[in-house]
């Protein structure tokens, strides 16, 4: 799944469990910095945190089955 | 950004997204966050420069599902509270915010708290579902 606006990751710790794999976007490095270090061991094999910008994001044609927008357009 | 701008964004994001799959959306909406100690309401935060922007920005959304490349199917509101140990840890976070601010005399008595107290945030998640 694709995540846009995922900040320091408190809702990515929810719902990742349940997902395949996560991509994570967020505008604020340090955001995405704090993501990381916090990320939980079980989940650092499917979750991956990267600085951008929704107008940025280059993600493959039809390669996600869920997009979520968190406070973030 | 500016509407046009989201609309295309988010054109292309949906591109990367499976036919048929779901996106869901989560944002803040009116009314404003409201500063509560123990339930008790101390005031509200100034949101006029917030509001405009988040809802210019959900109608991309409305204008792809109204172009038909995505269907609405559900949504819902409910609060959301984040809590704080201090007033003063609550004025601080809100410091950092870009478009929404903390009205001046709010503030001051938000800051002598010395104990927990809240933000009220009134959220709104949509389901979409892109068009096979």
């Amino acid at each position: 799944m694709l995540e846009i606006g995922s900040g320091e990751g408190r809702l990515t710790w929810g719902f990742a469990p349940l997902a395949a794999s996560v991509l994570a976007f967020d505008p604020d490095p340090d955001y995405v910095a704090a993501a990381r270090a916090d990320c939980p061991q079980e989940l650092r094999e499917k979750v991956r945190f990267e600085v951008a910008s929704a107008e940025e994001i280059e993600v493959p044609p039809q390669s996600v089955d869920l997009v979520f927008f968190s406070w973030s357009l | 950004m500016e509407p046009e701008g989201v609309v295309n964004v988010l054109r292309r994001l949906m591109t990367a997204l499976v036919p048929g799959g779901p996106l869901v959306d989560l944002l803040s909406v009116p009314p404003p966050e409201r500063v509560e100690v123990g339930g008790e309401l101390l005031g509200e935060l100034d949101g006029s420069a917030f509001f405009p922007r988040a809802l210019a920005a959900a109608g991309g959304l409305d204008a792809l599902a109204v172009e038909g490349v995505l269907v609405h199917e559900h949504e819902e509101r409910f609060p959301i509270f984040v809590r704080y140990p201090t007033g003063a840890d609550l004025v601080e976070d809100v410091a950092q915010r870009e478009y929404t601010r903390m009205p001046a005399a709010l503030g001051r008595r938000v800051r002598a708290i010395a104990g927990p107290c809240e933000i009220r945030d009134n959220c709104l998640v949509r389901r979409f579902r892109k068009v096979a």
